[in-house]
């Protein structure tokens, strides 16, 4: 009887810590860029080179990290909700494409400024992309 | 040598018009929509590529997988690691043409609804695709915008059974773009 009653505490307890992670998981939260520390520290210019010279093994090495940049303010652009800027790399074609986490960063910043921004590296289009980008000095 | 230096210089004239034609942007926004019994989930970037060239009424869009946000950020990893496999196929891209194009006048605002045919590539799988599209003129930029569905199973992407609830089969696409021209 009292077998019984402890592999059911067992079992009931497995389900709630079960339910509880899942749970957990489903609503676990983005990553704090404001918090996490940069993977790599790396120049505009480096890092579009980079991705230029070989976009397959600058993709292993950049995507999904967190990348602290440092660069000159190209342009900046607003579109509705969405706030990005470009870094000036030394390529008149290609940029580091900033899409900031909060448009209100723009306060800090004018255009031919230098910058340092944290972002999440999501690949190489014309520009390399961070999102999720914050201004950091 | 007078007429050959006229015919030169009206050639010069017809390759500048040729080159103003073209409209671009790099942060164009692009957004899917799943509605589904469990639960709809939604996804926005807003830094996707295009390039119209109004010259020839051809247009080309690109997006980084990567670069999708959404609400809930399992949802994103699953979205990029199982269903996308976004390591192995980081970007999707469409390729087209504006049907029965007879040229749009970029000097005039106005709205003009064309239809697109081109084709799309996901997750390495390209399929034929055409949707109604707007475009705006105005003062001299471009706004264009259109929405279209795309099955998820054209795509050979698959959907475990323990989720298929929770994901629709048609996926709603958005693109919303503002272009500038592209200054040579």
């Amino acid at each position: 009887m009292k077998k019984k009653l402890i592999i059911g505490l067992v079992i009931a307890a497995a389900f709630l810590i079960g339910g509880v992670y899942g749970y957990m998981q489903y609503n676990k939260p983005h990553l704090d860029i404001g918090k996490a520390t940069a993977d790599y520290n790396i120049d505009a210019k480096d890092l579009l080179e980079d991705f230029q010279k070989d976009e397959v093994a600058a993709g292993e090495k950049y995507l999904d990290k967190v990348l602290l940049v440092n660069g000159e303010v190209k342009k900046i652009s607003i579109q509705d909700e969405k706030t990005s800027i470009m870094l000036k790399t030394g390529d008149p074609l290609s940029s580091i494409l900033c899409e900031l986490e909060d448009p209100g960063d723009l306060e800090k910043i004018s255009q031919g400024q230098q910058i340092q921004i944290k972002g999440v590296c999501s690949g190489m289009l014309m520009d390399v992309v961070l999102v999720r980008s914050i201004v950091v000095n | 040598m007078k007429t050959i230096a006229i015919l030169f210089f009206a050639f010069f004239l017809l390759a500048i018009q040729t080159d103003a034609q073209i409209y671009y942007t790099r942060t164009a926004k692009v957004t899917f929509f799943s509605e589904a019994p469990m639960e709809n989930i939604e996804a926005h970037n807003g830094t996707a590529n295009m390039v119209i060239d109004f010259s020839k009424g051809s247009i080309e869009s690109a997006v980084l997988i990567k670069g999708f946000k959404f609400e809930k950020a399992l949802m994103q990893e699953h979205f990029n690691e199982n269903y996308m496999e976004s390591h192995k196929y980081p970007k999707s891209v469409f390729v087209g043409q504006i049907t029965d194009y007879n040229g749009i006048d970029l000097e005039v605002n106005g709205n003009h609804e064309v239809n697109v045919k081109g084709e799309i590539t996901i997750h390495g799988v390209t399929q034929p695709l055409t949707t109604p599209a707007t475009i705006k003129v105005k003062d001299g930029s471009v706004q264009t915008h259109c929405k279209f569905t795309v099955e998820v199973a054209d795509f050979d992407i698959s959907i475990p059974g323990v989720v298929r609830d929770n994901i629709a089969k048609e996926i709603e696409v958005t693109i919303d773009a503002n272009l500038n021209r592209l200054e040579q």
